[in-house]
Formats: C-alpha cells, structure tokens, sequence
C-alpha cells in the first residue's frame, strides 16, 4: 500500500498508513536492531539455502556434513571459526543450516497457520451462528489441549523428520490469531464502513476480504513475528528431544549432541547453537511487540473519529 | 423543485410490515407503511429515533440484517420490480446499481485503510464495465461533480484525512458512482456542522435537479426538510401519521404529532419563552396501546383514541392523515 509518488507533498507532510508505522518504528532503537538481528538471520538463512540446493545438484556432501575425523573437537580457529564437532564437522557452517532450517519452519509453519486462522476466525466472526459455534469449539478443543504434547503426537504421527514438525506446529498455533480475528470480525461487521460496502452491492466474500481483512492485517502480520519466533523455539525443542530434523543440522540436534561433552571443556557447539537461537527467539519477539505499539496508536487515531 | 406529480413513478412501498425477533418475542417496527416516490422528487420522511423510519428506507435493497428482522408483509416496487421477491444475487446488483445510500457518520462509513479514489473507483467498478485509465477518470469526473477542491490530490488520501463534509461529499461521490434512480439518504446532516450541513443539502438539491434522481431523505430536522423536500412523511411508532406537501404540512399540520414536532422547534427572537414538548415518550414495541399509538401523548386525544387505530385517510388531494379530529389540530 505504500505510495510511490511524492507522499509528503500534501497538506503539510501527509503519510500512508505504512509510513507513518515505519517513523515510529524507526524511532525505537531496541526494535531497529532487532530488525537487523532478523535480517542478519534472514541472509544466512539464504546462504545456507543456496550452500544445501547447490550440493544437491551437484550431488556432492555439502560442506556442513564433511567429516573429518583427524579433526575432531578442535577450538575455533582460522580455518573453522567456530571449531569442529565429534565428527569433525564445521560448526558455523552447521550454524548457518540450523538458521535455514529454522526460517523454514517459521515460514512454513505460518503459512499453515495463518491462512487457517484467517479463514476460521474471519468466517466464524462475520457469519456467526452455527459456524461460529463449530469454529469457537473447536479451537477451544485445541487450546485445552497441552500444546506440545499435541505437536509430539502429530509430529510422531505423521513420521519422523521435519514434515511431522512443520505440520505439528502449523495445525496446533492457529488458535490465539483466529480466537483474535473472530473477535475482531464479530465487531467490524456491525461498522457502517460494512455496511456501507453492502449497500453498494459488495458480497460477503468481497466484504471479508477487500473490507474488513486489510483493516485487521496489523494483527496478522504482529502475529506472524510473534509466532516466528515460538515455532524457531519449539523446533529445537522438538528436534532435541528427538522428534524433530534427523541427519540435517537443526539447533535442537546440535545442542543435544554437544551437552555431553560440556564437561570436556567442548563449549563452543553449544555456545554456538544456543546462541543462535536465543538471539532470532528474543529478536522476533521484541520486534513482534514493537511492531504492536507502532501499529496500535495508527488504529486508535484511525478509528477514534 | 419540480412539483408535477404525474411523472412515473420510481419507487412505491406497499403495506410493508417488518418484524425485529427479540428476546420478548417479535416486534414490529414498520407497521403497514406504503410510500411512492416519482421521478426526480425528493420526499422526506420524518420522525424521532426508533420509529421505523430507517429500516423502511433500508428494507428498499433489503438492507436490514434478516435475521433478526424479517419482512412479514407488503410490497417494495422499485422501477416496477419486487425487491422484497430478489434473491441475493439479484439483490447485490440492484444495490448502488438502483437504489444507493448516503449514511450519517460519513467518518465511520468510509472504509479507513483505503485512499478515498480507491473506494470511489471500487464503487464504479461494481456495476460499471469500466477499468483501467477509465475508472481514474471517472473518479475525478465524481469528485469535481461533488464539489470537492483539488480532487487529484484528495483522490490520494484517506479518509482521516479529510473533514467531515468532505467526508460525506466522498459517500456522495460513491453512492452516485453508478448513476442510481433513487437516493436514499439517512439522516446526511445529523453528523456535522451546521454551517457545513447547509453546504451538503444545497449540494444534495444541486445533484438531485441536475441528474434527474429521486431522492428519499430520512431526518428527523425539519428545517432541512423545509429546505429540500417537495413532499413530507411523518411516522410515528411504525406508522405514517401524515402524509403532504412540503409547504402545507409546515403552515398547517393535520396531525396532532406533526403540530407537537413542529412546535418543539426553538425560535430565535421570540422572546424567553419555554420550548414546548411533547409530553411522554414513544411506546415501547412491545407495549402498542392498541387505539391511536400517539394517543397517551396526545392534547386532544378523546375517549374513542385509545379503543381502535384510526385509519390513514385522504383528506385533500395529495394529504393524508391519520386522525379522525384533525380539524381540531391547530
């Protein structure tokens, strides 16, 4: 929605809604340098991405899983800038696939979810009635249900590897968007701007999707950043408790591989693995809730009228 | 105002009746309504809030959320077709193609995440096989026909960003985005200020002469009926109580309602008299008395009022009242 063309030259330093989000954003130090610890992520997520699809076509072992046995345990240093693990292998090229498999899952697993809760909570909340009954059921249903042991279920269900992680997390963490959206619906319905659209001879289709769902994107886009963050968490969790990636470098394995040999003095797997998770779960979070104040004030003044 | 009542006629509700399902079972808002309005002719309908004046205007393109509301009985010829008979489809493009609507708060009313050309030219691609280049154009064609200054900028803005009657210029713009033969406008003024609300009813006649539109005005002002109106309906729980022209129903109303209304407007100059009212207040849906419905209320009610309804009689051509004693009312 942002405007191209000369958006501050009107009535005194006018701003599309998009814009006026990014001033206040960019006023707030702590949620600027989150957006570059996400960005950062994000290229070696991209780097990690091209470093795995370019050995497949050249069907060769990507430099990640070279073993190396005559080098096993050894110190950062020149050639491995975050030393080698029990089998020789580079742990910051192991970092950097752990983000690619982490952006993954915090990818695909948002693009289960939040179509999900979009649908459910924009059909329960709009149309009501029976369907809001079913909908409001089932997410209760969902919610009371412990949500990792949930995931555990369908991830074991479904089989071993990341499909079961992408499909346990995406099927169980639709429900606070959708419980947010159906409420949300439930109230912008009942507006005149609807209301308005219906006397102009808009469907219900072309009211929930061109009417009332940009006006509540801000809460699909801060949940995507907040839900990122939790579903990069929970893979590790996953994949160290051993449901999760197998054979492929994710935090989780890394972490649970190098716990044992902490008391060897072996820091610098675990120190690598932790710390990369713990700086993209704090930078998304952070950045989530910043990007709730920059959006919330726009709507106050918006709707206040 | 054009005044020739032979012209056709654009729109006629008939015995509409419509019911509101509540907690106490159901309730009827509109009780046997019947309306006409010609071409080009501005008729207002008049009464205090909750008095079924809206959802009569809404039920035209079935407007009213069904349910709770449903429509028990009567007719709604638009251009000689039954709207009350269309299915949805039929419905959707009969709303803002035929009949559109300008609502109160032009603030709420405006979609607030979308420039304001944007909805416009939304509007005219609803019912219009224009596009491209050709929407733009027409957009800008609407907002200089709604008087709005520099629309090649405001095109661009949004909604908060403009006042409120340039607010309702932009409802206005949208709501003839496809030239419709009926305007129904509900209650267009109440929301802004005075000075502008002359500014949008000189604006609203301008329209109506120059696109040959009928207009159906819903206020409870009437001084912005004395202003625009060529013919007046006053309703009073459900019913219309009196039906005239303009001019005569303001120099001399037949109903004892339609005295109490006119009278309760505050005079400048007249000294520091008390502003008079009508005592009570409107009967609650549920608990109609089941005589004349104003009759607790009213100066001259006898006896007879309370027992059975009065029927809406043709006392002159073009006059209706429902009051058998309305030579009394004075």
């Amino acid at each position: 929605m942002a405007g191209k063309s000369g958006r501050q030259q009107w009535h005194g330093g006018v701003r599309t809604l998009a814009g006026d989000v990014w001033a206040r954003l960019k006023r707030d130090r702590t949620a600027l340098a989150c957006l570059v610890v996400i960005v950062v992520y994000c290229l070696m997520a991209s780097w990690g991405e091209w470093v795995y699809w370019s050995a497949r076509v050249q069907d060769v072992v990507p430099i990640y899983q070279v073993q190396d046995f005559g080098h096993r345990y050894e110190p950062p240093s020149g050639a491995h800038w975050l030393g080698t693990d029990a089998l020789g292998r580079d742990v910051f090229h192991r970092t950097i696939q752990g983000a690619r498999i982490a952006f993954r899952v915090g990818i695909i697993t948002s693009l289960l979810a939040l179509p999900i809760a979009m649908v459910l909570g924009g059909a329960a909340g709009y149309f009501g009635g029976r369907l809001d009954e079913c909908v409001v059921w089932l997410y209760s249903t969902v919610a009371s249900i412990p949500s990792l042991l949930l995931i555990l279920v369908i991830a074991s269900v479904v089989g071993h590897g990341l499909i079961g992680v992408y499909l346990g997390i995406g099927l169980t963490t639709w429900v606070g968007l959708c419980r947010l959206l159906r409420a949300e619906f439930l109230k912008h319905r009942q507006l005149q701007y609807v209301e308005a659209a219906r006397s102009l001879g808009a469907g219900h289709a072309r009211i929930i999707i061109r009417h009332i769902l940009p006006n509540l994107f801000h809460l699909v886009i801060i949940n995507f950043s907040l839900r990122f963050g939790n579903a990069v968490g929970t893979e590790v969790i996953l994949s160290f408790l051993g449901v999760g990636a197998e054979g492929e470098p994710s935090w989780g394995i890394m972490i649970s591989d190098a716990r044992l040999r902490l008391w060897q003095g072996v820091w610098w797997e675990l120190a690598a693995s932790i710390g990369a998770t713990f700086f993209i779960v704090l930078a998304f979070n952070v950045f989530g809730d910043a990007l709730r104040d920059a959006m919330d004030p726009r709507l106050r003044m918006v709707e206040g009228s | 105002m054009g005044r020739e009542s032979s012209k056709q006629t654009i729109l006629e509700i008939r015995d509409l009746e419509v019911q509101f399902a509540t907690e106490d079972g159901a309730v009827r808002a509109v009780d046997g309504v019947s309306l006409s309005i010609g071409e080009a002719e501005t008729l207002a309908l008049v009464g205090e809030s909750g008095c079924g004046k809206s959802v009569t205007a809404l039920s035209i393109a079935r407007l009213v959320p069904e349910p709770p509301s449903r429509v028990t009985g009567g007719s709604i010829m638009l251009e000689g077709v039954n709207t009350l008979a269309m299915n949805s489809r039929e419905l959707r493009s009969l709303r803002g193609a035929k009949v559109a609507y300008v609502f109160q708060e032009p603030g709420s009313a405006l979609n607030p995440v979308f420039r304001v050309g944007d909805q416009i030219g939304e509007a005219i691609r609803l019912h219009r096989d224009l596009r491209g280049g050709a929407v733009a154009a027409e957009v800008l064609r609407l907002l200089k026909l709604v008087g709005i200054p520099a629309p090649e900028a405001r095109m661009r803005e949004y909604p908060h960003q403009l006042s409120g009657g340039m607010q309702q210029r932009v409802m206005i713009a949208m709501a003839l985005a496809s030239r419709p033969r009926l305007l129904v406008a509900d209650e267009p003024t109440t929301a802004l200020d005075v000075t502008i609300q002359a500014q949008i009813l000189s604006l609203l006649l301008d329209l109506k002469e120059r696109l040959g539109m009928a207009m159906l005005l819903i206020t409870h002002n009437l001084g912005v009926v004395a202003q625009v109106a060529d013919r007046v309906a006053v309703m009073y729980a459900g019913r219309i109580v009196e039906e005239a022209p303009v001019e005569a129903l303001l120099r001399l109303p037949r109903h004892p309602y339609t005295r109490g209304l006119l009278d309760s407007i505050p005079k400048l100059g007249l000294g520091a008299e008390r502003l008079s009212t009508i005592g009570g207040s409107v009967p609650h849906p549920g608990e109609m008395p089941p005589g004349c419905k104003f009759a607790p209320r009213c100066s001259i009610a006898r006896a007879e009022c309370h027992l059975a309804e009065p029927a809406l009689e043709e006392i002159e051509p073009g006059r209706k009242v429902r009051c058998p004693f309305w030579k009394s009312v004075s």
